[in-house]
C-alpha cells in the first residue's frame, strides 16, 4: 500500500514526464535517470513541485541522486524534510 | 602519424597501473582497458567482423563505452557512436544509413530494435550490455546473433585486426537544419592530428584528471576521451548534470585538474548557491565549446575558478572537433572571440565568390588541416558542398581581426542549441505533423536562461480537432528522445509566412514573447 505522498509524487511524474501514460511501468525503486524519465530540466520541475505541493525548499546540495533518483527516494526525502 | 589504438597501447606500455577511468569506487587501469579492448576485438574478429565494418555503440558513458570503442578500432572496424537516449526511428535510421554490421547497446535500448529485423538486413550482431531480461520486448531477434557484453570478451588467443591511419575510425552523426543526420567520416589521421594539437595547447600530461560530464558519443566528448588517453591521463566520471552538486563534489573529491563543458554546463554550476563551498582549487584547465558563451558568463567563470586556465574553443564535427581556441592569456582582450586557429589548422574568411576577405569583413569560415573529415558517408552531394578545393566550408559566418582571432556572427541560423545538443527543427516538425489532429507545425529555439535555448513548437490544429498539449507531447515522446521534446507548445490558427511562402520564424519568436508577457 503506497503512502499518499508517494501517490502524489508518482502521479506528478506520470503526468509531467510520461504525459499521462505509465506504460514504462516505473516501479518505486527504478532509477528515474537510468530509465530516461527525468533529465536536468525534469529534475528542476520536480524541485518546483516539491516546493509547491509540500512546501519543501530544496537546497542545491540536496539535489543529489540519493534524494531524487526514484519515487521511493523522493518519498523518503519528503518525509525527512517534513520531519 | 599513428592510429588511436597505438596511442592507447603506448600509454598502457608507459604506465600500465595508472588509472584511465574512475567511476565511483571502480577504477580501471590502462593495462586493464588495453587487455579488455583487445579481448573484445578478438571476439568481434572471431564473429566475422572484418576491416572497415561499421559497429554502432549505443552505450551510456561508462568504462564499457571506452572498452567497446577501442575494441572496434583494434578490430580494424569503424565506430558509429550514437546517443544512448534514443528511440526506434533514429536508431534504425543510423544503423541502416551506416550499414552497420553490429551494434553494442545498453539493455534499456534493446526494445527499440524489437520487430525491426526486416529493416536491418545487414545487421549481423547485437551485443547487449546489462541483463537482457531488462528488455523483454525483443521478441524475435531475427537474423542477428544476440549476445551479452561479457560474452564478447574473448578468452582465447588474442587476435588483432589491420588498422591503418587512413582507415575510418568513426562515423559521427550530426544533425542538419534540413533532412536526415549526416555521417561525418573521420579517419585515424583526422582524429590523431586533432588530438595532438589539443594536447599541445592544453599542455596535457599523464598527471591530469579530467572530470567528465559530456557524453562520449558527441564529437566534443569523443575528443576529450582521445586527448586524455593519448597522454595517459585519467578520466573521472563526474556524474550527470541532472545533479550538478554531485559533479562539483566529484571534482573536489578526485582533485580533478580539468573540466570540459558547454555554456549551459557552466551556467548551471555557477548558479548553484553552494558553489563557493566546493574546493575546486585543483582545476588547472577548463575548456568550453559547443556554442558561443556570452562574455558575461565567461567573466563569471574566470572569477569563480581563478586558478584555472580557461580555454574558449570552437569547432565542428567535420573538423574532428577543434578548429580554434582562445589562449587563456588572450581571453580578457578577446572576449567574444571563437579564437585563433589551433596548431596545424589554417582558417580564412571567404566571400561568396571564394575570394579571401580582408580582416574585419564578414564572410564564410573556411578551414584546412589534417583534421578535416574525409566527407559525409554515402552523401557525395553534401560532401562536395562542404569540402571544396578551398577547404572545409563550415557554413558559419564570421570575421577575423588583425591578430587572426575569429568572431562568429551567425551559425546555422535555424539549428536549436539546447544544452549540449544541436537540434534540427525539421525532425521535430515531421514528428508533430504526423500526429493526428495536427495540420501544420513549426519548431524554433527560444532563449532560455539555463540551456541557452529550448524548443518551441507552434502547432496549427486540423479542422474539427481540439489542441491537446498532453496528447501531443505523449506522441512526441514515442518518437523523440527527451531532449528533443518541445518545452513550449503554442496553438495558432495559421503559421506566419514570408512573401515567398517560407515560415517566418522570427515572427514565431515574437508570438511566443507576446504570449509569455500576457
Amino acid at each position: 500500500m503506497s503512502s499518499p505522498i508517494e501517490t502524489e509524487i508518482r502521479s506528478f511524474i506520470v503526468k509531467n514526464f510520461l504525459f499521462g501514460v505509465d506504460d514504462a511501468a516505473i516501479t518505486t525503486d527504478d532509477s528515474l535517470l537510468d530509465k530516461g524519465v527525468i533529465d536536468s530540466t525534469g529534475v528542476l520541475e520536480l524541485v518546483g513541485f516539491l516546493d509547491e505541493n509540500f512546501g519543501i525548499h530544496v537546497d542545491d546540495n540536496e539535489l543529489v541522486p540519493s534524494n531524487f533518483d526514484s519515487i521511493a527516494k523522493l518519498t523518503a526525502f519528503v518525509n525527512r524534510k517534513r520531519g | 602519424m599513428t592510429t588511436l589504438p597505438a596511442l592507447l597501447w603506448q600509454a598502457a606500455e608507459r604506465s600500465p597501473d595508472h588509472p584511465v577511468f574512475i567511476q565511483g569506487q571502480s577504477v580501471t587501469t590502462y593495462a586493464e582497458l588495453d587487455l579488455a579492448s583487445s579481448r573484445m576485438a578478438s571476439g568481434l574478429l572471431r564473429l566475422g567482423v572484418v576491416h572497415g565494418d561499421r559497429i554502432a555503440l549505443v552505450l551510456d558513458g561508462t568504462v564499457d563505452f571506452i572498452i567497446a570503442y577501442y575494441a572496434v578500432l583494434k578490430a580494424g572496424a569503424t565506430v558509429v557512436p550514437l546517443s544512448s537516449d534514443t528511440r526506434t526511428s533514429p536508431l534504425v535510421y543510423a544503423l541502416q544509413h551506416s550499414e552497420a554490421k553490429g551494434v553494442i547497446l545498453d539493455a534499456k535500448n534493446l526494445k527499440y530494435l524489437s520487430g525491426c529485423a526486416s529493416e536491418l538486413p545487414l545487421l549481423a550482431l547485437v551485443v547487449c550490455r546489462g541483463a537482457r531480461r531488462a528488455a523483454p520486448s525483443l521478441a524475435q531477434p531475427g537474423h542477428f546473433q544476440c549476445m551479452e557484453f561479457d560474452e564478447l570478451l574473448d578468452r582465447g588467443e588474442l587476435l588483432s585486426g589491420r588498422v591503418d591511419v587512413e582507415d575510418l575510425a568513426c562515423l559521427i552523426y550530426t544533425s542538419g537544419t534540413t533532412g536526415k543526420p549526416k555521417g561525418v567520416m573521420l579517419t585515424h589521421r583526422n582524429l590523431v592530428a586533432n588530438v595532438r594539437s589539443i594536447v599541445q595547447y592544453l599542455e596535457l600530461d599523464a598527471r591530469d584528471r579530467i572530470a567528465m560530464v559530456l557524453p562520449f558519443y558527441y564529437v566534443y566528448g569523443n575528443s576529450v576521451l582521445h586527448t586524455h588517453i593519448s597522454v595517459g591521463a585519467t578520466i573521472v566520471h563526474a556524474g550527470s548534470m541532472t545533479f550538478p552538486a554531485q559533479v562539483l563534489e566529484n571534482i573536489a573529491a578526485h582533485r580533478c585538474s580539468g573540466f570540459s563543458g558547454v555554456p549551459s554546463t557552466f551556467a548551471r554550476l555557477l548558479g548553484l548557491s553552494e558553489f563557493e563551498g566546493y574546493d575546486l582549487s585543483s582545476l588547472r584547465y577548463v575548456t568550453q565549446a559547443g556554442a558561443a558563451m556570452t562574455p558575461s558568463l565567461t567573466a563569471r567563470l574566470r572569477a569563480a575558478v581563478p586558478n584555472a586556465r580557461i580555454f574558449v574553443m570552437y569547432g565542428q564535427s567535420e573538423a574532428a572537433a577543434r578548429l580554434a581556441y582562445v589562449p587563456p592569456e588572450d581571453l580578457p582582450r578577446k572576449l567574444g572571440s571563437a579564437g585563433k586557429a589551433i596548431p596545424g589548422v589554417k582558417l580564412k574568411i571567404l566571400g561568396p565568390d571564394g575570394q579571401v576577405l580582408p580582416s574585419k569583413t564578414t564572410g564564410e569560415v573556411v578551414a584546412e588541416g589534417e583534421n578535416i573529415m574525409r566527407g559525409y558517408w554515402r552523401d557525395p552531394e553534401q560532401t562536395s558542398r562542404a569540402l571544396r578545393p578551398t577547404g572545409l566550408h563550415t557554413g558559419d559566418l564570421g570575421w577575423m581581426d588583425e591578430d587572426g582571432f575569429l568572431f562568429l556572427v551567425g551559425r546555422d541560423s535555424e539549428m536549436i542549441k539546447s544544452g549540449a545538443h544541436r537540434i534540427g527543427p525539421r525532425e521535430i516538425e515531421c514528428v508533430i505533423e504526423a500526429i493526428e489532429g495536427v495540420r501544420e507545425c513549426a519548431v524554433v529555439g527560444v532563449p532560455d536562461e539555463l540551456l541557452g535555448q529550448v524548443i518551441l513548437a507552434v502547432v496549427v490544429p486540423a479542422e474539427g480537432h481540439v489542441f491537446d498539449r498532453q496528447k501531443l507531447l505523449r506522441a512526441c515522446l514515442d518518437e523523440l528522445p527527451r531532449y528533443k521534446l518541445p518545452t513550449h507548445v503554442l496553438a495558432i490558427s495559421e503559421l506566419p509566412r514570408t512573401h515567398t511562402g517560407k515560415i517566418a520564424r522570427a515572427e514565431l519568436l515574437e508570438l511566443f514573447r507576446a504570449q509569455s508577457c500576457e
